[in-house]
């Protein structure tokens, strides 16, 4: 609408019926949208069988209208969830944590572009991190290692499991051990 | 059935179509679209993973992943059924949705620009969960922008309402157009706290408030997002057994402020401070909520009206 056609005085707008029409239209659409995503209407749990011909509608079909069903599944105490670090050996066999810090990088950059692929095994990615963690004031290292500390949830908190070694990389040598 | 029909109707007649001050309309409308606009701009400013700031990516992804939801594949559907537009278009359709929205923000032809910004979020946030993914993060903004193209919002704050006093012709202060937005954006924020307590304790009843819960997901997503805090909080049972138990109350609770107007100034903080709990040890930034809590916000009982525009 443009501004001039509603002055102060000159009553209701001729338009005022349609536009309540339309105003009437959007609020009953969106409720009853949101009302059938959000309630999961027609997308009821699977383990309901019965109910499997309703599941017509699952996230995000109506989007922007969306059943809120983030982190929905509980967990039971001692469950544990994977920790992945990755540890460097010198040669005197110490060890040393390679972190996003410790080698310069932002902790998406590491995790994404460095510490999950040597997870995968991609080997050609452990010389060039070793050299960025010595070249930053780390120790030369002769061993990379992808290791796993799960930590397992229980009513004193988070508790430790034992260390899983997921993968070595021998960096004196070519192949992976 | 006649007598409900009809208290039926005075219930929506009192509560959508009521006449209210159209500033309310108009500071919802600056504030929702000044921050989306932010965003939109400095995609990774609030956000980590922002559907604004990654088009390129999405455009990269082959062929075989595109799905497009069923709005998406609505609005494009004049380019054929299914068509996927590439990322030079998707490119273009987020400019022009910036430039309107710099245009709505000003309140000039304030409908037209602010129905072409709630369309250009519409379409490149359902692109954006058009690859197999999806998140909840702008679902109630563009809601939010399309309630607020059909109503007069910007009748006041606006370039319009300025040029309207300078013809001598100026917009009346109330209107009965400018409360249902607002309200329906309060039902609509109901609904969806509401969903996510139903859906919490339909997938796993009360034993999502074990503590164990809490304490696996914060400590999952603080190992993800690299936070501290996660893990931190994750470390105390008690602490996280008390927060399940309050989450749950203030997203199935939420609904009451609908009928008991007061309870948002109690709901509404508790909420805000769960997404803002939320977002420092989960990371899920539900930023552009911010803006929409100005829908609980009697504003004009709060600031003073000005000189020559009464308020109701």
């Amino acid at each position: 609408m443009a501004p001039a056609e509603r002055p102060l005085d000159a009553g209701p707008p001729p338009d005022r019926w349609r536009r309540r029409r339309l105003a009437l239209a959007v609020i009953a659409a969106f409720l009853a949208l949101q009302a059938v995503a959000g309630l999961k209407l027609l997308s009821p749990p699977e383990r309901f069988a019965a109910l499997a011909p309703l599941r017509v509608a699952p996230n995000p079909t109506l989007w922007p209208f969306l059943a809120y069903d983030m982190y929905t599944q509980s967990w039971p105490e001692g469950r544990a969830i994977a920790r992945p670090r990755v540890v460097g050996i010198d040669a005197a066999g110490a060890r040393h944590d390679v972190t996003p810090e410790s080698v310069g990088l932002g902790f998406r950059t590491f995790r994404d572009d460095w510490m999950n692929p040597l997870r995968g095994g991609a080997r050609e990615q452990a010389a060039p991190l070793a050299a960025r963690f010595a070249e930053r004031g780390g120790a030369t290292l002769v061993e990379l290692r992808c290791e796993n500390v799960p930590a397992i949830v229980d009513r004193r908190g988070v508790v430790d499991g034992a260390t899983v070694v997921e993968r070595r990389y021998d960096l004196t040598r070519e192949e992976p051990r | 059935m006649r007598r409900l029909a009809a208290a039926l109707a005075a219930s929506v007649e009192r509560r959508f179509f009521a006449p209210a001050p159209l500033r309310d309309l108009a500071i919802v409308r600056l504030l929702v679209v000044a921050t989306l606009l932010f965003v939109m701009v400095v995609p990774y400013a609030l956000f980590t993973f922002p559907v604004w700031g990654r088009l390129h990516l999405l455009a990269a992804l082959p062929d075989a992943q595109w799905h497009p939801v069923p709005i998406v594949r609505l609005l494009l559907l004049p380019w054929g059924d299914g068509f996927r537009p590439p990322l030079v278009a998707m490119e273009w359709v987020q400019r022009i949705a910036i430039a309107a929205g710099v245009v709505a923000l000003a309140g000039w032809r304030t409908r037209a620009a602010l129905l072409l910004f709630a369309l250009g979020n519409l379409l490149i946030s359902g692109y954006g969960y058009s690859y197999g993914e999806h998140h909840h993060i702008e679902a109630l903004t563009v809601m939010a922008l399309l309630a607020l193209a059909a109503a007069p919002s910007g009748e006041a704050l606006s370039l319009d309402a300025w040029l309207a006093r300078r013809r001598g012709r100026p917009f009346a202060a109330t209107s009965e157009l400018a409360r249902w937005p607002l309200e329906l954006m309060r039902w609509l924020f109901a609904l969806c706290y509401l969903s996510a307590a139903v859906c919490k304790l339909g997938a796993s009843g009360p034993a999502w408030a074990n503590g164990f819960t809490l304490q696996a997901y914060l400590l999952q997503e603080g190992v993800f997002w690299g936070t501290s805090a996660g893990p931190w909080l994750a470390g105390h049972h008690a602490l996280c057994v008390a927060l399940s138990w309050a989450t749950l109350a203030v997203e199935g609770l939420f609904p009451l402020v609908l009928w008991r107007p007061r309870l948002a100034a109690l709901l509404v903080p508790a909420a805000a401070a769960t997404h803002l709990g939320i977002w420092i040890t989960m990371r899920a930034p539900f930023w552009l909520y911010l803006p929409l809590y100005a829908v609980f916000v009697p504003w004009s009982r709060l600031l003073p009206s000005h000189a020559g525009a009464p308020s109701k």
